[in-house]
């Protein structure tokens, strides 16, 4: 009963985000994000992933922060 | 009790592993500036004329030459550095308060004080720590600058708390630096405000075209300026790119292709860059690199380690003389590491061309850091490695020396890096959940763990050192009182059964069989086992102090309060030791020493004692319920005497209520009511006591000398009748009829009542 609630409460959470960064990341840049599905195009890197959490969004931006990305935008959809 | 976690390192029960302590030196020492660096002579200027803001912010993204901004300063300022390169296993106040205490060590005489009161399970920050960091840095009279670089890898509240601490008492002349990736949680605004901070942001640290120029024309690139200023605008300044320029123009026939190329792309710029670089250099040496980039730290014999070559200190040497961006980090040079943003794409490299080989490598270097006893860097790498397996073995080993080092908070994160599948797979992981969470005040937690610990199995000895599974389980189930105060005798006897050498281990087996048996009221055979538990562990540790603290409580049942005070005095010597004193399981010590104080009549020493007891009891969690209960039974009176009534009150009540939950609570019970029936008569003596007049309180006091009738009167100067006539209302009121009741029942009701229980 309460690992269901919990459950649920782990699916409320979920979000599609949307993230773009400058620059266009090359397959090896990309690959150190295999879990975001990724297009480059026009200057632009747009990267779209699931998270379970907001502890999982910002272990994202983080590991962005720490390759030098600079974001552009930032929304999210559940 | 929580001792049952505490100091029970059987394979060191005397000391902590010392080198867990250690800071590793390459942390402390400011990186020495790479040849090929510009100095950038406006910004240190200013750096050192801002000298009385007291705290320097460099925030700024990966790559923005923050570091290297601080390492300049600290080579043309006069004062004295003391660096700290802060990394994830410093995400706890004590690691971090640790490495700040041996970076000051290296500027300033710090009392031993220190260092005494950080050796201790639970070192007591706020209370003792900083407050006499802060005072041995205003007495040295020396000027410094703390550098706390990539303060971003610590985000703890309570890292922050020490930080602000610091930051708002370091004596004048002095500076706290701090560089970061992100605006630290502290009050920035507000010290902004104040005027008591200095900034240095992207915008500060971005080089222009004359600082490209210079930094070019070191690297031995000359370009024309409108190239320059080209590179400039691409890169908007960030220092990282440029120099990643740098290195891929360096010897390059056509360099203007290259700008020109590189301007025109819309690739990102490091991305672009940092591959270029590594297409440039030799295939043995690029294999090097995309070894060793797991590592935060290269030596030499590391690196060999993890490489599985033996040329690592070739390498080293021709990277630094090929500014592929090594900082070294030491004098010797024998310690560098990658630039933290290189570092990066060397992984991102490393998992596209061989993403099987991570594990691998982390493997490596969780086994070289083992082997050196450098723990935390271990486990963070079999943590990488995706080894749970191995991370758990090696956590489940470990965590019981961290507890007691005080580092709860790396154990914490440690756990907090396996999932619950993984812990309920490996029962000496569960188990070191369960204690944990108990010691952190995490009952349910605690006995969630516990639960999947008795479910799991486990062959041959644990890797904490109790014999096996089902030893290491009845200690758990006994210490936390699962099955109550029976179950606790049956789980302990067992545990003493299966730990047959002489270690902590049994000591602690001992001590809880025998505070089983003294709440069950079988005095004898606790005696014997309490007296063994306080011999094995030579009454030292937190086992031993426990195990004194019983024995005195026994003693107190039996009504001989002078071997129970000798018995107190003992364990109160070691309590008292610095550090002791904060940690939770001396609160045990303190409520019998308290309690025995009260009995002698030592109010004022009692009142001392209560503080102490005070302070540890919110750490004193219901996964110690029985100790709870006994604590508040033994205190009652001590503060009913002190004048608090309404907290005895509320500690019976609060007692009262956890013993409705635990039933089986053996002699417990008793003394709870025996205490609360105390409590009640001490009130009412009380009570009938105040209706005395001032007079008759006079005379009544004087009862107690060996003065006649006549020579209280002359004492009083009160006529022989008037004495008369006092002593019956006394009486009367006292409800007593002779001169030594009246003594006794006034004593009662001054000091609460004083039977052979503890109540």
């Amino acid at each position: 009963m309460e690992r269901e609630q919990r459950k649920t409460a782990e699916v409320n959470r979920q979000r599609t985000v949307h993230i773009v960064v400058r620059g266009e990341f090359g397959p090896r840049l990309a690959s150190t994000l295999p879990e975001c599905e990724i297009t480059s195009a026009a200057g632009e890197t747009h990267m779209r992933l699931r998270v379970r959490d907001d502890a999982e969004l910002f272990g994202v931006l983080e590991r962005l922060r720490d390759l030098g990305a600079e974001l552009v935008s930032l929304s999210t959809s559940t | 009790m929580n001792s049952a976690v505490s100091q029970t390192n059987p394979r060191d029960g005397a000391s902590q592993d010392a080198k867990l302590r250690r800071v590793l030196a390459s942390k402390l020492s400011a990186p020495r500036v790479r040849p090929g660096i510009i100095d950038r002579p406006l910004l240190t200027e200013f750096l050192i004329s801002a000298a009385c803001a007291p705290i320097v912010l460099v925030s700024a993204p990966a790559g923005y030459g923050k570091t290297t901004l601080l390492a300049l300063w600290c080579e043309c300022d006069q004062r004295p550095f003391a660096w700290v390169s802060l990394e994830g296993t410093d995400n706890d106040p004590v690691s971090l308060v640790t490495s700040i205490v041996a970076a000051l060590r290296s500027v300033l005489n710090l009392d031993a004080i220190i260092n005494d009161a950080l050796n201790v399970p639970e070192p007591p920050l706020e209370d003792v720590v900083l407050p006499s960091l802060v005072d041995a840095c205003t007495r040295c009279q020396q000027q410094f600058t703390l550098v706390l670089d990539d303060l971003h890898t610590v985000t703890d509240r309570r890292c922050h708390a020490v930080i602000r601490y610091l930051a708002d008492r370091l004596p004048p002349g002095c500076q706290l630096a701090l560089a970061t990736r992100t605006d630290p949680l502290l009050p920035l605004a507000s010290w902004r405000a104040h005027g008591r901070l200095t900034e240095f942001r992207a915008a500060e640290l971005s080089l222009d075209v004359d600082e490209t120029r210079a930094m070019l024309a070191a690297a031995g690139v000359r370009l024309k300026d409108e190239l320059v200023a080209q590179l400039v605008q691409r890169t908007e300044g960030w220092p990282a790119a440029l120099y990643l320029a740098a290195l891929s123009l360096r010897d390059r026939a056509e360099p203007e292709n290259f700008v020109e190329r590189f301007a025109g792309a819309s690739r990102h710029v490091a991305d672009f860059l940092s591959e270029d670089v590594l297409d440039r250099q030799s295939d043995v040496l690029v294999d090097f690199m995309l070894h060793t980039c797991v590592l935060e730290e290269l030596s030499a014999p590391l690196c060999d380690a993890v490489s599985g070559g033996a040329d690592a200190a070739t390498h080293l040497r021709e990277l630094e003389r090929s500014n592929l961006f090594v900082v070294p980090l030491d004098q010797e040079r024998s310690t560098y590491r990658y630039h933290h943003l290189f570092a990066q794409y060397l992984r991102a490299e490393l998992a596209h061309r061989m993403s099987n080989m991570m594990p691998e490598l982390h493997g490596r270097a969780s086994r070289w850091y083992r082997e050196q006893r450098i723990i935390g860097r271990a486990v963070a790498h079999a943590q990488a490695a995706g080894d749970v397996k191995d991370a758990a073995n090696l956590v489940a080993a470990e965590w019981l020396p961290m507890v007691e080092s005080g580092k709860v908070e790396t154990v914490r994160a440690w756990i907090a890096g396996f999932d619950d599948r993984t812990i309920e797979n490996h029962a000496p992981l569960a188990i070191a959940t369960a204690w944990v969470a108990a010691l952190a005040g995490d009952r349910e937690r605690a006995l969630q763990y516990a639960e999947m610990a008795q479910r799991g199995s486990w062959n041959g000895p644990m890797p904490d050192g109790t014999v096996s599974l089902q030893s290491a389980l009845a200690i758990m189930s006994s210490a936390f009182g699962l099955r109550g105060v029976s179950g606790m005798r049956e789980a302990a006897k067992r545990a003493v059964d299966l730990e047959s050498r002489a270690n902590g281990w049994r000591a602690l087996a001992l001590m809880l069989l025998g505070v089983a048996q003294t709440l069950e009221g079988e005095v004898e055979s606790a005696r014997k086992s309490l007296e063994e538990a306080a011999h094995l562990s030579r009454g030292e540790t937190a086992t031993g102090t426990t195990s004194l603290a019983y024995l005195a409580l026994i003693n107190l049942l039996e009504g001989h309060e002078t071997q129970a005070f000798r018995h107190a005095q003992r364990a109160l010597a070691v309590v008292e030791r610095p550090g002791m004193r904060n940690y939770m399981p001396s609160i045990c010590t303190y409520a019998i020493v308290a309690h025995l104080q009260w009995r002698r009549g030592e109010l004022d020493a009692a009142a001392v004692t209560c503080e102490r007891v005070a302070a540890l009891l919110p750490r004193l969690t219901e996964a110690y319920w029985w100790q709870m209960i006994e604590t508040r039974i033994l205190l009652a009176p001590v503060l009913a005497a002190r004048g608090c009534e309404e907290q005895a009150a509320t500690y019976l009540r609060e007692a009262a209520g956890l013993l409705a939950e635990h039933k089986d609570a053996g002699k417990l019970h008793e003394w709870h009511i025996e205490a609360e029936r105390k409590l009640g008569a001490s009130k009412q003596a009380d009570r009938s006591s105040r209706a005395l007049s001032d007079a008759e309180w006079r005379i009544l006091r004087l009862f107690a000398s060996d003065l006649t009738l006549r020579e209280i009167g002359s004492e009083l100067r009160l006529s022989m009748n008037t004495v008369r006539t006092h002593r019956r209302s006394i009486y009367r009121k006292l409800g007593v009829s002779s001169r030594i009741d009246a003594i006794r029942a006034s004593h009662n009701a001054r000091r609460a009542a004083q039977p052979a229980s503890p109540g």
